[in-house]
């Protein structure tokens, strides 16, 4: 018998093993899944090559992709180039929010502001069952991120005070309400979509923050109320 | 054999095919891993990878015989909710391998080698079915078992001497 033939009687083999083993199963209706699974599976019969691109990425790219879809589209401009008129301008020392009728853009604005050094914060309060997944404090744009069993991410984002750095936040699939964090004026942007989080936005004299996660308006405000500078030691700890 | 091929859906015609797999056997394929990890969420994430692996060998699937393709969708989803059961477990069972070699060195006849064929170890079972029905490299199969490759390559000599076995004595009976 070749190795060809006997693969072959060994694939009929394990072929009947699956037949004994799922013939019988009752399988005419679909399980009792999420709306949300049922979203994605939308999507993959819809458009299958994209559904498997941006799904077979590696996790961490997966995860910023994430960090920045529900933050929404998040980026560092050193342009300013904005055709809309602002409908809205808020102030807070050197950075100036412009919300923009899909967006916000917060804009460093004090050109006369001498950086005052690598600021670091952290979240002194997350939900229960998260996990810290990734801190990147290399660039511009501090990234923490955190993640529970499910897989669920929740961000924290903050960019320290940069001379003309623009912070684009799209807005498009959110409900927008104005709250406030410590007395601090803040947007919170309530996701219309199942599959884009819910985000917080508010800014402190030196720093734009931005939060976003698959949680309720309650916990994005404890959350982001509970945000304090920290001090990182030579390991990488950080201590308030 | 499946042949592992990375072009999958290129155009409208294959996506149209892809959607009627889809539609014929997602129900079963939901169905079977939530029978095998009785929890929607967990069972989710295992369909949700079975068809990024689904759309990794589409070229393949999409040419086998219609009533193979249920049985070929039904091993990768089972193989995706067994790699997500491993993973939720704190313990490894220990696989009894050698006393299905010391009952195989006394089997004499395809009954006997039929019901230790039944035995094989998990991990076996799916290692051959990875390997001689899907197709998977063994880089693939030791991430879905959580071995190393080298284990791998030990399951897949051993299951295959095994099966080889059998098969000469089915050919006799």
């Amino acid at each position: 018998m070749t190795e060809q033939t006997l693969d072959a009687r060994l694939q009929a083999i394990l072929l009947n093993g699956l037949r004994q083993e799922f013939g019988t199963m009752d399988d005419a209706a679909e399980a009792d899944f999420s709306p949300r699974f049922r979203k994605q599976m939308a999507k993959m019969v819809a458009d299958p090559r994209g559904w498997y691109k941006r799904k077979s990425r590696p996790v961490w790219q997966q995860m910023l992709r994430t960090a920045a879809s529900i933050a929404l589209v998040l980026m560092l401009s050193f342009a300013v180039v904005l055709a809309a008129v602002p409908t809205a301008r808020a102030a807070v020392f050197g950075w100036i929010k412009d919300r923009y009728e899909n967006y916000f853009v917060f804009r460093f604005d004090d050109e006369s502001s001498e950086m005052e050094g690598p600021l670091f914060y952290r979240p002194t309060w997350i939900p229960e069952g998260y996990a810290e997944f990734l801190v990147d404090e290399t660039g511009n744009l501090s990234l923490l991120a955190y993640k529970n069993e499910a897989g669920d991410l929740l961000t924290l984002g903050y960019i320290n005070n940069q001379a003309g750095a623009n912070w684009f936040i799209d807005v498009s699939q959110a409900e927008i309400t104005k709250v406030t964090v410590n007395g601090v004026p803040a947007e919170l942007m309530i996701s219309k979509d199942p599959d884009v989080a819910s985000g917080i936005a508010w800014s402190t004299n030196t720093t734009a923050f931005y939060i976003n996660g698959f949680v309720d308006r309650e916990t994005l405000i404890a959350i982001a109320e509970s945000v304090v500078m920290v001090e990182i030691d030579p390991n990488g700890s950080a201590t308030e | 054999m499946m042949m592992y091929l990375m072009s999958m859906i290129e155009d409208e015609s294959d996506r149209r095919l892809f959607a009627a797999i889809y539609q014929a056997h997602h129900a079963a394929l939901e169905r079977a891993a939530l029978g095998i990890l009785h929890n929607a969420h967990d069972a989710e994430g295992a369909v949700q990878n079975a068809w990024l692996q689904i759309l990794r060998h589409f070229s393949a699937i999409s040419q086998l015989p219609d009533g193979e393709i249920r049985y070929y969708l039904l091993a990768v989803v089972k193989n995706e909710a067994l790699m997500l059961l491993r993973k939720n477990r704190n313990t490894v069972e220990l696989e009894d391998w050698a006393a299905v070699v010391a009952d195989l060195d006394e089997s004499t006849g395809y009954q006997d080698i039929a019901a230790l064929f039944a035995r094989l170890p998990e991990t076996y079972w799916a290692a051959l079915e990875m390997k001689l029905l899907l197709d998977y490299s063994n880089k693939e199969i030791a991430q879905h078992l959580g071995l190393s490759e080298t284990a791998v390559s030990t399951r897949i000599q051993r299951g295959r001497k095994l099966l080889q076995k059998f098969v000469e004595e089915e050919g006799l009976s």
